[in-house]
């Protein structure tokens, strides 16, 4: 928990002041309260705050002002490898069986070539999963992440049934966290801690992009078929290589699912042709896609 | 057996936070804070952080 709330145990402040009976070292040090109070104490008495003061829930509902995030994935790099799904898990402490990232085997027709596809919310401009909820849990925000707040959050899944794309899962399970995660605030930026009886899915990791880092997904990918980037720089990267986001779409005739649908999804898919891999499944299990 | 667990839990200590001259938030146990204090001018908070 340290280090989530960007402490170490090299922190000077941490080692001795986190003991019961802490000695006065006689440095003393200056520090400033909430209420605008001078005072000074022995250093020794410090200890790091569990909780940074992050971001405020309106904040975290209003986006990153001048961005319009995207993701491209490239089909033909996929061959079922699940690390971003695995990444994801971990990061979000998502539950195998409710993945937010899903890898389907898709095949149009019986004698045509398959693939995978990799599927995560598409995150749409004209989302239909925003205007069926009725408690206003679920939103969009400036910089084009639909993102969910569990607080709000009532469990009734009309949300789920609005999804074109399946991409929604209800948290059925008490979710298995450390105790530290569980006693802090929830959070739509990390969507943790989940809770139980709310809908959860893939928020493009704005934590992330907040730091000015890559999502889970896009970082664990060995294969760099998840590509990530702003619109209004028309830039994306999945980390080795970086291009023109309209140059990548016009050049390998990118496209989004269901387009007839009119839902506008942030997510665009290239065409699985000369792929890199042949359509093997590589994972251990299958039980899950 | 519940009495017991019950009672042996560690009692959690009132802490107060407080923002160091490096920027960094901190947190002292209520019982060490000092009876003296002066009170912030906004000269005070504006040039508060050093680094």
């Amino acid at each position: 928990m340290a280090g989530m709330a960007g402490c170490t145990s090299k922190d000077p402040f941490t080692t001795e002041a986190k003991k019961e009976q802490v000695q006065p070292s006689g440095e003393m040090v200056k520090l400033l309260s909430t209420s605008g109070e001078i005072i000074e104490v022995d250093k020794a008495f410090l200890k790091p705050t569990e909780q940074i003061p992050s971001i405020t829930h309106m904040a975290e509902r209003m986006g990153i002002e001048g961005k319009k995030f995207v993701m491209v994935i490239d089909l033909s790099r996929c061959r079922n490898l699940k690390k971003c799904q695995e990444s994801c898990n971990h990061a979000h402490f998502v539950s195998d069986h409710q993945n937010w990232i899903k890898v389907y085997p898709m095949q149009e027709a019986e004698h045509t070539a398959p693939y995978w596809q990799p599927t995560t919310c598409m995150h749409c401009d004209d989302p239909p999963c925003v205007k069926v909820c009725p408690v206003d849990a679920t939103f969009k925000r400036q910089d084009g992440i639909v993102g969910i707040d569990a607080d709000r959050c009532i469990g009734c899944r009309f949300c789920m049934a609005a999804c074109p794309y399946s991409t929604r899962v209800f948290n059925w399970d008490k979710p298995i966290i450390p105790h530290e995660l569980m006693e802090k605030e929830y959070s739509s930026e990390t969507s943790c801690p989940p809770k139980i009886g709310t809908v959860s899915k893939c928020d493009f990791c704005p934590d992330m992009a907040r730091k000015g880092e890559l999502p889970h997904c896009v970082s664990a990918c060995p294969n760099g078929v998840f590509f990530f980037g702003d619109l209004n720089e028309d830039t994306v990267t999945n980390g080795s290589e970086t291009v023109r986001f309209s140059e990548l779409i016009r050049d390998r005739s990118g496209y989004r699912l269901m387009e007839e649908l009119g839902t506008k999804p942030s997510v665009y898919y290239l065409p699985p042709v000369d792929r890199l891999f042949p359509f093997k499944n590589e994972t251990k299990t299958e039980k899950h896609v | 057996m519940a009495f017991f667990k019950w009672g042996n839990q560690p009692e959690k200590k009132k802490t107060v936070k407080f923002l160091t001259q490096d920027g960094k938030l901190v947190e002292i146990d209520a019982d060490k804070l000092p009876s003296s204090k002066k009170t912030a001018t906004k000269e005070d908070v504006q040039n508060w952080i050093k680094k």
